[in-house]
């Protein structure tokens, strides 16, 4: 996913590890809104419409997911804070 | 034009994700074309992303199965039932199996739940090796899934078979609905009124026989409020396969499992008017609805398949029956016995299991020394020799010999399965219109009558592929019939 934020001759030597991080950050703060989305909307349909999601997504998954990408960007905030 | 940045294009992919994810998930929640197969999961590693439920949940109980292996899962006990998960309604289900029947029992069947209440299922044929042999060496006429099989050829084709029927006799049927009017000659209405003194647990069905008479039944009930569930009572009356009437008696107010039991009660069935023939009362109620009486001014009373004797009868009850199978459980430790069938003896000696016996007497009596017996089989039962009646023609079960019984002719709504390297296929077709569902869940069975988990035995049926191909409403008559509304 990195190829869509990277653009070559953007990072300068010394301060690259921000750069990166500034990136990181941002790819998984839009994946942490767009899992925040999934979550609400297929906690939606599983309530209006049993088992629709559920049949061929654990729900879990995506939750932890979630989690996951939550917590990275708290992380690389707080570096890039920090830096 | 302004350049959209690299975080843009993300954000755009990842919400475009979301959005088919919903439309794929809708797709096939609706199921636009009415269309779809659903496959059971004998490897763990299908479409379905992990942990996610299954449309067809497991094979249960475990004790009648082993756990899968090598792609393909053993039936070691009967019955075993999956359930059906849809997402909608379907009116159709083709079931598709796929499995090796390493064992010796003669029948394969498979089924949905129709009743809850009476666990009634529509069953349909997987395999009968009774018939497949017989195929071998009799002479076969088959046309649109229907086969004739005859000792000796008389038929060229079924229509000239249905045209010219040989004696009822001679003609075993097998999965086909064969309407003929069974009448008794010099029948004569019963002048005196029969009680029927023995106690019935739960449902039940019987035969009676109405010539120039009213349908008249006295039930006395006793409301046992053992379970949870309403005791309702509702009793139906057929005629061939038509429901003419029904009553209904509602629960006794205890609607809890508190054991607390009322004063029994009545209820009276009559009808007059009706024509000469076999009619069959149906009695739908749950375990806890005890029958104590039965009071009737029929005189030909005779149960169908299956009577539950219970624990307050008499000892020593003597019924008879013209099924050539017996099947007799308890679960009830004090009702361990032995069960005299004709000149045989059918030992009781477990609870919570089914004991069987097979004999070649067209009329056997049975004597039960104590009573919270279940009896089964594939033929009637009754309290009187004089009582017995039984308007079916025979049926090729698992009890089933042409040659004693001197049957010459089989019509079976059968196909025999294809098979491909020691691996059967076969195919049943089920009506789910009218069948029973629960949490947008149907049940299925597959019965495979006389195999049991808890003998000796090492047998088995080894199952590979369970493939459901549902068909229902599309989208377009759907939305047709919502907007004609």
């Amino acid at each position: 996913m990195l190829f869509f934020v990277v653009e070559t001759g953007q990072c300068p030597v010394s301060t690259c590890g921000l750069f990166i991080m500034k990136k990181i950050n941002l790819i998984f703060k839009e994946l942490f809104y767009a899992l925040t989305g999934a979550l609400v909307i297929f906690v939606v349909l599983e309530l209006a419409w049993p088992n629709i999601v559920l049949a061929y997504l654990n729900l879990n998954w995506v939750l932890l997911s979630w989690l996951f990408a939550g917590i990275i960007v708290l992380v690389t905030g707080k570096e890039e804070i920090k830096k | 034009m302004k350049k959209i940045s690299g975080i843009v294009k993300l954000r755009i992919f990842l919400w475009l994700v979301l959005a088919l994810a919903v439309v794929f998930f809708l797709y096939l929640a609706i199921v636009p074309s009415g269309k779809i197969t659903y496959f059971y999961d004998f490897t763990n590693g299908d479409y379905q992303l992990a942990g996610a439920n299954k449309f067809i949940g497991q094979l249960t109980p475990e004790e009648r199965e082993e756990p899968i292996e090598d792609g393909s899962q053993k039936i070691i006990g009967d019955p075993v039932y999956f359930s059906l998960r849809t997402p909608r309604k379907f009116n159709k289900a083709k079931l598709t199996l796929e499995y090796k029947n390493e064992s010796e029992r003669p029948l394969v069947e498979a089924g949905v739940l129709m009743d809850k209440i009476i666990w009634r299922y529509q069953l349909q044929p997987i395999e009968n090796k009774i018939i497949d042999q017989l195929a071998l060496i009799w002479n076969v006429v088959e046309k649109d899934g229907v086969m004739l099989l005859q000792r000796e050829k008389k038929y060229d084709t079924i229509e000239n078979f249905l045209a010219n029927l040989p004696p009822a006799e001679e003609i075993a049927l097998y999965n086909y609905d064969f309407k003929k009017e069974f009448l008794i000659k010099n029948y004569e209405a019963g002048k005196v009124k029969q009680e029927i003194n023995y106690s019935l647990r739960g449902t039940y069905q019987f035969y009676t026989y109405l010539k120039n008479e009213d349908l008249d039944f006295t039930f006395t009930f006793l409301d046992l409020n053992q379970n949870k569930d309403s005791d309702a009572v509702d009793v139906n009356l057929y005629y061939g396969d038509q429901l003419i009437t029904s009553r209904h008696l509602d629960d006794d107010g205890v609607k809890t499992d508190n054991g607390e039991m009322k004063e029994v009660r009545s209820l009276n069935f009559f009808e007059s008017n009706l024509p000469e023939g076999v009619y069959k009362v149906e009695l739908r109620a749950n375990d806890d609805v005890i029958t104590k009486k039965i009071t009737t001014s029929q005189s030909r009373v005779a149960f169908l398949n299956r009577i539950w004797l219970e624990n307050e009868n008499d000892k020593n009850i003597s019924l008879y029956t013209d099924s050539q199978l017996i099947n007799a459980q308890t679960i009830n430790p004090g009702s361990l016995q032995n069960i005299k069938v004709g000149d045989k003896e059918l030992e009781i000696s477990s609870t919570y299991r089914q004991f069987s016996l097979m004999f070649e007497n067209k009329v056997s009596e049975i004597k039960i020394a104590k009573g919270d017996v279940i009896l089964s089989g594939s033929g009637v039962f009754s309290f009187n020799q004089g009582n017995l009646l039984d308007p079916n023609f025979k049926k090729v079960d698992e009890s089933f010999s042409a040659n004693p019984i001197g049957i010459n002719y089989i019509l079976a709504g059968y196909r025999i399965p294809e098979e491909k390297d020691g691996w059967k296929t076969a195919q049943a077709e089920f009506d789910l219109n009218n069948a029973y569902r629960e949490w947008n869940k149907d049940s299925f069975i597959i019965s495979i009558p006389g195999l049991k988990a808890d003998d000796e035995i090492d047998d088995s049926i080894e199952i590979k592929e369970i493939k459901l191909e549902l068909e229902g409403k599309t989208l377009r008559e759907k939305l047709n019939e919502i907007f004609k509304k």
